[in-house]
Protein backbone atom coordinates (compact mmCIF):
# COMPACT_ATOMS: atom_id res chain seq x y z
CA UNK A 1 0.00 0.00 0.00
CA UNK A 2 2.68 2.69 0.99
CA UNK A 3 5.08 1.38 -1.80
CA UNK A 4 1.87 2.02 -4.55
CA UNK A 5 1.60 5.13 -2.73
CA UNK A 6 5.13 6.27 -3.30
CA UNK A 7 4.99 4.81 -6.95
CA UNK A 8 1.67 7.14 -7.19
CA UNK A 9 3.52 10.16 -6.31
CA UNK A 10 6.02 9.48 -8.15
CA UNK A 11 4.17 9.70 -11.33
CA UNK A 12 2.73 12.88 -10.04
CA UNK A 13 5.83 14.13 -9.95
CA UNK A 14 6.98 13.29 -13.00
CA UNK A 15 4.59 14.67 -14.75
CA UNK A 16 4.43 17.71 -13.08
CA UNK A 17 8.22 17.98 -14.60
CA UNK A 18 6.88 17.38 -17.81
CA UNK A 19 4.42 19.68 -17.77
CA UNK A 20 6.71 22.66 -16.56
CA UNK A 21 9.34 22.12 -18.91
CA UNK A 22 7.52 20.90 -21.92
CA UNK A 23 4.47 22.88 -21.70
CA UNK A 24 5.83 26.23 -23.04
CA UNK A 25 7.24 24.27 -26.17
CA UNK A 26 4.06 22.57 -26.88
CA UNK A 27 2.03 26.06 -26.97
CA UNK A 28 4.46 27.76 -28.77
CA UNK A 29 3.81 24.87 -31.46
CA UNK A 30 0.00 25.44 -30.83
CA UNK A 31 0.29 29.08 -31.11
CA UNK A 32 2.27 29.08 -34.33
CA UNK A 33 -0.56 27.06 -35.77
CA UNK A 34 -3.88 29.09 -34.96
CA UNK A 35 -5.27 31.44 -36.96
CA UNK A 36 -5.97 35.35 -35.35
CA UNK A 37 -8.82 34.57 -34.10
CA UNK A 38 -8.30 31.79 -32.14
CA UNK A 39 -5.11 33.14 -30.63
CA UNK A 40 -6.64 34.89 -27.84
CA UNK A 41 -9.19 31.76 -26.88
CA UNK A 42 -6.36 29.56 -25.02
CA UNK A 43 -9.27 27.53 -23.87
CA UNK A 44 -9.83 26.52 -27.53
CA UNK A 45 -7.79 23.52 -27.32
CA UNK A 46 -9.10 22.04 -30.83
CA UNK A 47 -9.46 23.96 -33.92
CA UNK A 48 -8.35 24.20 -37.27
CA UNK A 49 -4.88 24.30 -37.79
CA UNK A 50 -3.13 26.88 -40.43
CA UNK A 51 0.37 27.39 -42.18
CA UNK A 52 -0.72 30.90 -42.38
CA UNK A 53 2.05 32.02 -39.52
CA UNK A 54 5.20 30.06 -41.46
CA UNK A 55 4.22 31.40 -44.77
CA UNK A 56 4.21 34.63 -43.35
CA UNK A 57 6.93 34.78 -41.24
CA UNK A 58 9.27 33.07 -44.32
CA UNK A 59 8.03 35.14 -47.17
CA UNK A 60 6.22 38.51 -45.92
CA UNK A 61 9.42 38.89 -43.20
CA UNK A 62 12.06 37.38 -45.11
CA UNK A 63 12.79 34.84 -42.29
CA UNK A 64 15.00 32.80 -45.02
CA UNK A 65 17.68 35.10 -45.13
CA UNK A 66 18.00 35.06 -41.34
CA UNK A 67 18.01 31.31 -41.21
CA UNK A 68 20.97 31.60 -44.13
CA UNK A 69 23.15 33.76 -41.99
CA UNK A 70 22.11 31.70 -38.68
CA UNK A 71 23.51 28.75 -40.90
CA UNK A 72 26.59 30.25 -41.84
CA UNK A 73 27.44 31.77 -38.69
CA UNK A 74 26.68 28.73 -36.64
CA UNK A 75 29.07 26.33 -38.67
CA UNK A 76 31.22 29.05 -39.33
CA UNK A 77 31.88 28.94 -35.48
CA UNK A 78 31.14 25.80 -34.62
CA UNK A 79 34.22 24.24 -36.99
CA UNK A 80 36.49 27.19 -35.60
CA UNK A 81 35.80 26.31 -31.67
CA UNK A 82 35.92 23.02 -32.40
CA UNK A 83 39.76 23.33 -34.32
CA UNK A 84 40.85 25.71 -31.60
CA UNK A 85 39.32 23.81 -28.37
CA UNK A 86 39.40 20.06 -29.12
CA UNK A 87 43.24 20.71 -29.79
CA UNK A 88 43.57 22.58 -26.49
CA UNK A 89 41.47 20.40 -24.32
CA UNK A 90 44.43 17.34 -26.04
CA UNK A 91 47.22 19.67 -25.01
CA UNK A 92 45.98 19.73 -21.33
CA UNK A 93 44.89 16.74 -20.70
CA UNK A 94 48.14 14.63 -22.49
CA UNK A 95 51.08 16.79 -21.18
CA UNK A 96 52.35 18.18 -18.45
CA UNK A 97 53.72 21.41 -17.90
CA UNK A 98 54.56 24.61 -16.14
CA UNK A 99 51.38 27.09 -15.87
CA UNK A 100 48.33 24.35 -17.21
CA UNK A 101 46.91 24.74 -14.22
CA UNK A 102 46.92 28.59 -15.33
CA UNK A 103 45.75 28.18 -18.61
CA UNK A 104 42.70 25.48 -17.22
CA UNK A 105 42.18 28.09 -15.01
CA UNK A 106 41.83 30.85 -17.55
CA UNK A 107 39.64 28.73 -19.62
CA UNK A 108 37.31 27.93 -16.74
CA UNK A 109 36.67 32.10 -16.30
CA UNK A 110 36.79 32.81 -19.70
CA UNK A 111 33.55 29.94 -19.31
CA UNK A 112 32.31 32.37 -16.44
CA UNK A 113 32.49 35.19 -17.74
CA UNK A 114 29.38 37.74 -18.25
CA UNK A 115 29.35 38.17 -22.06
CA UNK A 116 27.03 40.70 -22.33
CA UNK A 117 29.31 43.30 -20.73
CA UNK A 118 31.10 43.00 -24.01
CA UNK A 119 28.59 44.48 -25.83
CA UNK A 120 29.62 48.01 -25.76
CA UNK A 121 33.21 47.14 -26.27
CA UNK A 122 32.45 44.67 -29.51
CA UNK A 123 30.13 47.51 -30.73
CA UNK A 124 32.24 50.45 -30.72
CA UNK A 125 35.44 48.45 -31.55
CA UNK A 126 33.82 46.71 -34.68
CA UNK A 127 32.03 50.27 -35.41
CA UNK A 128 35.71 51.68 -35.80
CA UNK A 129 36.70 48.57 -38.11
CA UNK A 130 33.87 48.73 -40.05
CA UNK A 131 32.92 44.95 -39.28
CA UNK A 132 29.45 45.77 -37.83
CA UNK A 133 26.54 43.46 -38.99
CA UNK A 134 28.66 40.84 -40.82
CA UNK A 135 28.57 36.77 -40.53
CA UNK A 136 32.86 37.47 -39.57
CA UNK A 137 32.55 38.70 -36.63
CA UNK A 138 29.46 36.88 -35.02
CA UNK A 139 31.50 34.04 -36.18
CA UNK A 140 34.58 35.48 -34.28
CA UNK A 141 32.51 36.63 -31.26
CA UNK A 142 31.01 33.44 -30.52
CA UNK A 143 34.45 32.06 -29.70
CA UNK A 144 34.23 34.20 -26.69
CA UNK A 145 31.81 31.18 -25.18
CA UNK A 146 32.20 27.87 -27.42
CA UNK A 147 35.78 27.91 -27.49
CA UNK A 148 36.02 27.51 -23.35
CA UNK A 149 33.05 25.13 -23.62
CA UNK A 150 34.95 22.88 -26.38
CA UNK A 151 37.75 23.01 -24.14
CA UNK A 152 36.05 22.01 -20.88
CA UNK A 153 34.01 19.54 -22.39
CA UNK A 154 36.66 17.71 -24.57
CA UNK A 155 38.97 17.54 -22.04
CA UNK A 156 36.56 15.05 -19.83
CA UNK A 157 36.56 12.79 -23.34
CA UNK A 158 40.47 12.49 -23.56
CA UNK A 159 41.25 11.92 -19.82
CA UNK A 160 38.62 8.98 -20.47
CA UNK A 161 40.78 7.50 -23.11
CA UNK A 162 43.58 5.58 -22.44
CA UNK A 163 46.88 6.48 -23.20
CA UNK A 164 47.68 3.43 -24.52
CA UNK A 165 46.00 3.45 -27.51
CA UNK A 166 48.26 6.90 -28.50
CA UNK A 167 51.61 5.19 -26.88
CA UNK A 168 51.24 2.21 -28.87
CA UNK A 169 51.07 4.89 -32.06
CA UNK A 170 54.09 6.37 -31.48
CA UNK A 171 55.81 3.57 -30.87
CA UNK A 172 54.80 2.58 -34.69
CA UNK A 173 56.65 5.74 -35.63
CA UNK A 174 53.37 8.31 -35.91
CA UNK A 175 54.50 11.06 -35.40
CA UNK A 176 51.99 13.25 -32.27
CA UNK A 177 49.89 14.77 -35.06
CA UNK A 178 49.09 11.53 -37.08
CA UNK A 179 48.71 9.32 -33.50
CA UNK A 180 46.08 12.23 -32.49
CA UNK A 181 44.58 12.17 -36.23
CA UNK A 182 43.90 8.88 -36.27
CA UNK A 183 43.88 7.15 -32.94
CA UNK A 184 42.49 9.71 -30.66
CA UNK A 185 40.21 11.48 -32.87
CA UNK A 186 38.12 8.63 -34.15
CA UNK A 187 38.03 7.06 -30.25
CA UNK A 188 36.68 10.60 -29.24
CA UNK A 189 33.88 10.13 -31.56
CA UNK A 190 30.39 10.59 -29.95
CA UNK A 191 32.00 13.59 -27.07
CA UNK A 192 33.01 15.16 -30.45
CA UNK A 193 29.39 15.07 -31.97
CA UNK A 194 27.88 16.10 -28.69
CA UNK A 195 30.10 19.09 -27.99
CA UNK A 196 29.91 20.12 -31.95
CA UNK A 197 25.92 19.83 -31.58
CA UNK A 198 26.25 21.92 -28.16
CA UNK A 199 28.27 24.59 -29.62
CA UNK A 200 25.79 24.54 -32.82
CA UNK A 201 23.19 24.97 -30.69
CA UNK A 202 24.78 27.56 -28.11
CA UNK A 203 25.67 30.22 -31.52
CA UNK A 204 22.61 29.07 -33.24
CA UNK A 205 20.36 30.79 -29.93
CA UNK A 206 22.53 33.29 -29.30
CA UNK A 207 21.02 36.80 -29.00
CA UNK A 208 22.80 39.05 -27.14
CA UNK A 209 25.41 39.76 -29.19
CA UNK A 210 23.38 39.59 -32.51
CA UNK A 211 21.18 41.97 -31.03
CA UNK A 212 23.13 44.59 -30.51
CA UNK A 213 26.08 44.14 -33.40
CA UNK A 214 23.66 43.18 -36.20
CA UNK A 215 21.14 45.41 -37.81
CA UNK A 216 20.24 43.34 -41.83
CA UNK A 217 22.57 41.91 -43.61
CA UNK A 218 23.97 38.98 -41.02
CA UNK A 219 21.02 39.45 -38.37
CA UNK A 220 20.31 35.80 -37.46
CA UNK A 221 16.96 34.11 -36.52
CA UNK A 222 16.31 34.86 -33.03
CA UNK A 223 16.64 38.33 -33.38
CA UNK A 224 14.11 38.09 -35.77
CA UNK A 225 11.82 38.59 -32.78
CA UNK A 226 12.28 41.99 -33.08
CA UNK A 227 9.81 42.46 -36.52
CA UNK A 228 6.91 40.88 -34.55
CA UNK A 229 7.01 43.49 -32.04
CA UNK A 230 5.26 45.92 -33.78
CA UNK A 231 3.22 48.91 -32.28
CA UNK A 232 0.20 47.67 -32.33
CA UNK A 233 1.58 44.81 -30.38
CA UNK A 234 2.98 41.23 -30.74
CA UNK A 235 1.92 39.14 -33.43
CA UNK A 236 2.10 36.47 -31.28
CA UNK A 237 1.13 33.71 -34.21
CA UNK A 238 4.43 34.64 -36.72
CA UNK A 239 6.43 34.82 -33.56
CA UNK A 240 5.47 31.37 -32.42
CA UNK A 241 6.03 30.22 -35.84
CA UNK A 242 9.58 31.83 -35.94
CA UNK A 243 10.40 29.92 -32.60
CA UNK A 244 9.43 26.93 -33.89
CA UNK A 245 11.54 27.10 -36.55
CA UNK A 246 14.31 28.40 -34.64
CA UNK A 247 13.66 25.22 -32.45
CA UNK A 248 13.70 22.80 -35.24
CA UNK A 249 17.11 22.03 -36.30
CA UNK A 250 18.11 21.59 -32.44
CA UNK A 251 15.14 18.87 -32.60
CA UNK A 252 15.93 17.02 -35.67
CA UNK A 253 19.42 16.98 -34.49
CA UNK A 254 18.59 15.99 -30.72
CA UNK A 255 15.84 12.94 -32.22
CA UNK A 256 18.96 12.04 -34.17
CA UNK A 257 21.64 11.46 -31.21
CA UNK A 258 20.02 12.05 -27.89
CA UNK A 259 21.42 9.07 -26.60
CA UNK A 260 25.23 10.62 -27.63
CA UNK A 261 23.74 13.84 -26.24
CA UNK A 262 22.14 12.98 -23.35
CA UNK A 263 25.72 11.22 -21.98
CA UNK A 264 27.64 14.95 -23.26
CA UNK A 265 25.29 16.73 -20.90
CA UNK A 266 26.16 13.86 -18.13
CA UNK A 267 29.83 14.20 -18.99
CA UNK A 268 30.07 17.74 -19.13
CA UNK A 269 28.06 17.96 -15.62
CA UNK A 270 29.88 15.06 -14.05
CA UNK A 271 33.38 16.90 -14.13
CA UNK A 272 32.26 19.82 -12.92
CA UNK B 1 56.56 9.97 -18.00
CA UNK B 2 58.69 12.20 -20.46
CA UNK B 3 60.80 14.94 -18.55
CA UNK B 4 58.47 18.17 -17.94
CA UNK B 5 60.76 20.47 -19.67
CA UNK B 6 60.59 18.94 -22.96
CA UNK B 7 56.80 18.48 -22.51
CA UNK B 8 56.53 21.94 -22.03
CA UNK B 9 57.80 22.71 -25.38
CA UNK B 10 55.41 20.12 -27.20
CA UNK B 11 52.22 21.38 -25.38
CA UNK B 12 52.49 24.92 -26.92
CA UNK B 13 51.48 24.50 -30.48
CA UNK B 14 48.41 22.00 -29.04
CA UNK B 15 47.14 24.79 -26.39
CA UNK B 16 48.80 28.24 -27.66
CA UNK B 17 46.45 28.71 -30.19
CA UNK B 18 43.53 28.53 -28.22
CA UNK B 19 45.05 30.46 -25.64
CA UNK B 20 46.12 33.22 -27.81
CA UNK B 21 42.80 33.73 -29.76
CA UNK B 22 40.75 33.70 -26.20
CA UNK B 23 43.57 36.64 -24.40
CA UNK B 24 42.90 38.88 -27.69
CA UNK B 25 38.64 37.81 -27.62
CA UNK B 26 38.17 38.29 -24.13
CA UNK B 27 41.24 40.55 -22.96
CA UNK B 28 41.23 43.41 -25.57
CA UNK B 29 37.54 44.24 -25.25
CA UNK B 30 37.38 43.94 -21.44
CA UNK B 31 40.61 46.47 -21.26
CA UNK B 32 38.99 48.84 -24.00
CA UNK B 33 35.88 48.25 -22.16
CA UNK B 34 37.71 49.64 -18.57
CA UNK B 35 38.40 52.35 -21.13
CA UNK B 36 35.39 52.95 -22.10
CA UNK B 37 34.07 53.44 -18.73
CA UNK B 38 36.61 56.08 -18.11
CA UNK B 39 34.69 58.31 -20.69
CA UNK B 40 31.84 60.13 -21.12
CA UNK B 41 31.55 59.09 -24.74
CA UNK B 42 27.74 59.18 -26.01
CA UNK B 43 26.87 56.76 -29.25
CA UNK B 44 26.60 59.26 -31.59
CA UNK B 45 29.06 61.39 -31.28
CA UNK B 46 32.46 61.18 -33.20
CA UNK B 47 34.43 58.81 -31.12
CA UNK B 48 37.40 61.34 -31.24
CA UNK B 49 35.14 64.05 -29.28
CA UNK B 50 35.01 61.66 -26.35
CA UNK B 51 35.63 63.34 -22.51
CA UNK B 52 37.97 61.75 -20.19
CA UNK B 53 36.26 61.66 -17.06
CA UNK B 54 38.61 59.33 -14.96
CA UNK B 55 36.46 57.73 -11.68
CA UNK B 56 33.51 59.91 -13.11
CA UNK B 57 31.31 57.34 -14.05
CA UNK B 58 31.86 55.57 -10.66
CA UNK B 59 31.58 57.99 -8.47
CA UNK B 60 27.83 58.92 -9.73
CA UNK B 61 27.24 54.73 -10.05
CA UNK B 62 28.74 54.05 -6.13
CA UNK B 63 28.11 57.38 -4.87
CA UNK B 64 24.88 56.94 -3.94
CA UNK B 65 23.37 60.05 -6.27
CA UNK B 66 22.08 57.31 -8.84
CA UNK B 67 18.94 55.81 -7.20
CA UNK B 68 18.66 53.57 -10.24
CA UNK B 69 22.28 51.47 -10.17
CA UNK B 70 21.55 50.38 -6.12
CA UNK B 71 18.20 49.36 -7.40
CA UNK B 72 19.68 47.16 -10.03
CA UNK B 73 21.94 45.86 -7.60
CA UNK B 74 19.37 45.11 -5.43
CA UNK B 75 17.15 43.42 -8.20
CA UNK B 76 19.91 41.25 -9.49
CA UNK B 77 20.99 39.71 -6.17
CA UNK B 78 16.94 38.96 -5.68
CA UNK B 79 16.89 37.69 -9.38
CA UNK B 80 19.68 34.87 -8.79
CA UNK B 81 19.18 34.06 -5.35
CA UNK B 82 15.30 33.13 -6.78
CA UNK B 83 16.78 31.48 -10.07
CA UNK B 84 19.56 29.53 -7.98
CA UNK B 85 16.74 28.66 -5.16
CA UNK B 86 14.35 27.56 -7.28
CA UNK B 87 16.77 25.73 -9.61
CA UNK B 88 18.29 23.75 -7.25
CA UNK B 89 15.30 22.92 -5.43
CA UNK B 90 13.65 21.69 -8.72
CA UNK B 91 17.51 20.54 -9.71
CA UNK B 92 17.35 18.12 -7.31
CA UNK B 93 13.46 16.84 -7.11
CA UNK B 94 14.02 15.96 -11.04
CA UNK B 95 17.17 14.42 -10.18
CA UNK B 96 15.67 12.44 -7.42
CA UNK B 97 12.88 11.26 -9.34
CA UNK B 98 14.88 10.41 -12.48
CA UNK B 99 17.25 8.69 -10.48
CA UNK B 100 14.42 6.39 -8.76
CA UNK B 101 12.64 5.97 -12.61
CA UNK B 102 13.59 3.13 -14.90
CA UNK B 103 11.02 2.90 -17.46
CA UNK B 104 10.53 5.98 -19.31
CA UNK B 105 13.71 7.59 -18.00
CA UNK B 106 14.75 8.98 -21.58
CA UNK B 107 11.67 10.40 -22.19
CA UNK B 108 11.57 12.68 -19.37
CA UNK B 109 14.85 13.66 -19.88
CA UNK B 110 14.23 14.94 -23.24
CA UNK B 111 11.34 16.71 -22.36
CA UNK B 112 13.17 18.27 -19.26
CA UNK B 113 16.21 19.64 -21.44
CA UNK B 114 14.13 20.70 -23.85
CA UNK B 115 13.95 24.74 -22.75
CA UNK B 116 17.72 24.26 -23.41
CA UNK B 117 17.17 23.58 -27.14
CA UNK B 118 15.65 27.41 -27.37
CA UNK B 119 17.06 30.67 -27.34
CA UNK B 120 16.27 32.90 -24.40
CA UNK B 121 15.33 35.38 -26.19
CA UNK B 122 12.62 32.97 -27.50
CA UNK B 123 11.72 31.21 -24.44
CA UNK B 124 11.23 34.70 -22.69
CA UNK B 125 8.65 35.94 -24.99
CA UNK B 126 6.76 32.41 -25.01
CA UNK B 127 6.43 32.97 -21.26
CA UNK B 128 5.16 36.23 -21.98
CA UNK B 129 2.43 34.55 -24.47
CA UNK B 130 1.59 32.74 -21.56
CA UNK B 131 1.60 35.10 -18.71
CA UNK B 132 -0.23 37.38 -20.43
CA UNK B 133 -3.29 38.39 -18.84
CA UNK B 134 -6.39 38.87 -21.24
CA UNK B 135 -5.59 35.81 -23.38
CA UNK B 136 -2.60 34.21 -21.30
CA UNK B 137 -3.17 30.03 -20.87
CA UNK B 138 -1.95 30.79 -16.65
CA UNK B 139 -4.81 32.86 -16.51
CA UNK B 140 -7.06 30.92 -18.46
CA UNK B 141 -6.52 27.91 -15.99
CA UNK B 142 -6.24 30.62 -13.19
CA UNK B 143 -9.44 31.49 -13.76
CA UNK B 144 -11.60 27.80 -14.01
CA UNK B 145 -9.28 26.78 -11.27
CA UNK B 146 -9.64 29.73 -8.63
CA UNK B 147 -11.24 32.11 -10.35
CA UNK B 148 -8.53 34.18 -10.00
CA UNK B 149 -7.08 37.06 -12.72
CA UNK B 150 -3.77 37.70 -11.87
CA UNK B 151 -1.42 40.29 -13.32
CA UNK B 152 1.87 38.11 -13.31
CA UNK B 153 4.03 41.51 -14.74
CA UNK B 154 2.91 43.43 -12.35
CA UNK B 155 5.00 45.51 -10.66
CA UNK B 156 4.84 43.86 -7.52
CA UNK B 157 4.75 40.32 -9.62
CA UNK B 158 7.07 40.89 -12.39
CA UNK B 159 10.49 39.95 -10.61
CA UNK B 160 8.85 36.53 -9.45
CA UNK B 161 7.55 35.78 -12.64
CA UNK B 162 10.83 36.22 -14.67
CA UNK B 163 12.67 34.39 -12.30
CA UNK B 164 10.43 31.61 -13.02
CA UNK B 165 11.41 31.59 -16.26
CA UNK B 166 14.84 31.74 -14.72
CA UNK B 167 14.56 28.60 -13.35
CA UNK B 168 12.96 27.13 -15.94
CA UNK B 169 15.58 28.29 -18.72
CA UNK B 170 18.61 26.54 -15.54
CA UNK B 171 17.26 24.15 -13.63
CA UNK B 172 17.62 21.25 -16.52
CA UNK B 173 21.62 21.96 -16.35
CA UNK B 174 21.43 21.96 -12.36
CA UNK B 175 19.36 18.99 -13.01
CA UNK B 176 21.41 16.59 -15.17
CA UNK B 177 24.43 17.78 -13.04
CA UNK B 178 22.98 16.29 -10.01
CA UNK B 179 21.11 13.45 -11.58
CA UNK B 180 25.05 12.48 -12.73
CA UNK B 181 25.99 13.08 -9.49
CA UNK B 182 23.55 10.78 -7.69
CA UNK B 183 24.80 8.27 -10.29
CA UNK B 184 28.39 7.92 -9.60
CA UNK B 185 27.74 7.79 -5.77
CA UNK B 186 28.61 4.65 -4.55
CA UNK B 187 26.22 1.59 -3.53
CA UNK B 188 27.10 0.54 -0.37
CA UNK B 189 26.37 2.83 2.45
CA UNK B 190 22.76 3.27 1.03
CA UNK B 191 22.20 -0.57 1.32
CA UNK B 192 24.12 -0.30 5.10
CA UNK B 193 21.64 2.55 5.36
CA UNK B 194 18.69 0.27 4.30
CA UNK B 195 19.82 -2.67 6.37
CA UNK B 196 19.85 -0.63 9.27
CA UNK B 197 15.90 0.59 8.52
CA UNK B 198 16.46 4.38 7.47
CA UNK B 199 13.96 6.45 6.19
CA UNK B 200 14.06 7.99 3.11
CA UNK B 201 14.69 11.55 4.32
CA UNK B 202 17.26 10.27 6.73
CA UNK B 203 19.52 8.27 3.69
CA UNK B 204 18.53 11.59 1.98
CA UNK B 205 20.11 14.36 4.56
CA UNK B 206 22.65 12.09 5.75
CA UNK B 207 24.55 10.24 3.42
CA UNK B 208 22.97 12.11 -0.06
CA UNK B 209 23.39 14.94 0.49
CA UNK B 210 26.54 14.94 2.32
CA UNK B 211 28.39 13.15 -0.25
CA UNK B 212 26.71 15.64 -3.00
CA UNK B 213 28.18 18.39 -1.02
CA UNK B 214 31.20 19.20 -3.37
CA UNK B 215 28.87 19.08 -6.49
CA UNK B 216 25.95 21.24 -4.72
CA UNK B 217 28.52 23.81 -4.02
CA UNK B 218 29.81 24.44 -7.17
CA UNK B 219 26.37 24.07 -9.22
CA UNK B 220 25.31 26.77 -6.74
CA UNK B 221 28.36 28.88 -7.84
CA UNK B 222 27.83 28.32 -11.71
CA UNK B 223 24.00 29.17 -11.42
CA UNK B 224 24.38 32.30 -9.76
CA UNK B 225 26.97 33.45 -11.80
CA UNK B 226 25.05 32.34 -14.72
CA UNK B 227 22.06 34.29 -13.75
CA UNK B 228 23.71 37.32 -12.63
CA UNK B 229 24.47 38.45 -16.68
CA UNK B 230 20.66 36.95 -17.64
CA UNK B 231 19.56 38.82 -20.22
CA UNK B 232 17.73 37.80 -23.15
CA UNK B 233 14.66 36.21 -21.43
CA UNK B 234 14.08 39.46 -19.05
CA UNK B 235 14.78 41.77 -21.84
CA UNK B 236 11.90 40.34 -24.04
CA UNK B 237 9.23 39.85 -20.69
CA UNK B 238 9.57 42.78 -19.38
CA UNK B 239 12.47 45.12 -20.37
CA UNK B 240 13.42 46.01 -16.72
CA UNK B 241 10.28 47.13 -15.96
CA UNK B 242 7.60 48.08 -15.31
CA UNK B 243 9.85 51.15 -13.98
CA UNK B 244 12.47 49.49 -12.41
CA UNK B 245 10.90 46.05 -10.74
CA UNK B 246 13.09 43.68 -12.92
CA UNK B 247 16.06 46.43 -14.07
CA UNK B 248 18.80 43.55 -13.30
CA UNK B 249 22.58 44.86 -13.65
CA UNK B 250 22.31 43.89 -17.21
CA UNK B 251 19.01 45.37 -18.14
CA UNK B 252 20.25 48.97 -16.16
CA UNK B 253 23.46 48.47 -18.62
CA UNK B 254 21.39 48.31 -21.60
CA UNK B 255 19.21 51.22 -20.65
CA UNK B 256 22.17 53.56 -19.97
CA UNK B 257 23.91 52.39 -23.81
CA UNK B 258 21.38 51.66 -25.80
CA UNK B 259 18.14 51.46 -24.79
CA UNK B 260 17.05 55.30 -22.89
CA UNK B 261 20.33 56.82 -23.29
CA UNK B 262 22.89 56.54 -25.22
CA UNK B 263 25.73 57.09 -22.73
CA UNK B 264 28.11 54.23 -23.39
CA UNK B 265 30.80 55.38 -20.87
CA UNK B 266 28.34 55.23 -17.77
CA UNK B 267 26.88 51.64 -19.11
CA UNK B 268 30.29 50.48 -19.66
CA UNK B 269 31.26 51.45 -16.02
CA UNK B 270 27.88 49.82 -15.07
CA UNK B 271 29.56 46.44 -16.92
CA UNK B 272 32.88 46.20 -15.43
CA UNK B 273 30.90 46.46 -12.44
CA UNK B 274 29.26 43.34 -12.82
CA UNK B 275 32.26 41.93 -14.26
CA UNK B 276 33.98 42.53 -10.79
CA UNK B 277 31.22 40.82 -8.73
CA UNK B 278 31.01 37.61 -11.07
CA UNK B 279 35.18 37.21 -10.79
CA UNK B 280 34.43 37.66 -7.30
CA UNK B 281 32.32 34.73 -7.05
CA UNK B 282 34.36 33.08 -9.58
CA UNK B 283 37.30 32.92 -7.16
CA UNK B 284 35.17 31.91 -4.39
CA UNK B 285 34.20 28.99 -7.50
CA UNK B 286 38.11 27.96 -8.10
CA UNK B 287 38.80 27.72 -4.34
CA UNK B 288 35.77 25.48 -3.44
CA UNK B 289 37.04 23.56 -6.84
CA UNK B 290 40.28 22.81 -5.72
CA UNK B 291 39.23 21.76 -1.88
CA UNK B 292 37.24 19.76 -4.15
CA UNK B 293 39.56 17.71 -5.85
CA UNK B 294 41.91 17.53 -3.02
CA UNK B 295 39.68 15.86 -0.41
Amino acid sequence: MRRQLLAAMRWVGLAAVVLFFGFPIVWMLLTSLKERVHLYQPGQLFFPPTLDNYTAALVKYGILDYIWNSVIVATGNTVLSLALGVTAAYGLSRFAFRGRDTVALGILLARLFPTITLVIPFFVLAFLLRILDTHFLLILIYLTFNVPFVVWAMRAYFQDIPKEIEEAALVDGCGRLAAFLRCILPAARPGLFATGVLCFILAWNEFNYALFLTSRAAKTVPTAIAFFRTERGILWGEVSALGVIAILPVLVIAALGHKVLLRGFSVEGSQQ
Amino acid sequence: MTKRSTVHGAALPWVAPCAVVLCLLILIPAAFLLYVSLTGYELGFPWAERPFVGMGNYQELLGGSDYEFWVSVRRSVSYASLVTGGSLLLGMGVALLLNATGRGRTFVMLVVIMPLAISHAIGGLMWKLMYNVEFGVLNHVFGILFGLKVNWLSDANALYATAVVGVWMAAPFVALFFLAGLQSLPRGPFEAARVDGASWWQTFRHLTLPMLRPIVLVVTLFTVIDALRSFGAIYLLTEGGPGVATLVLPLYMYRTGFGYSNILGKGSAIAFVLILLTMALAGILVRMMRQAREA
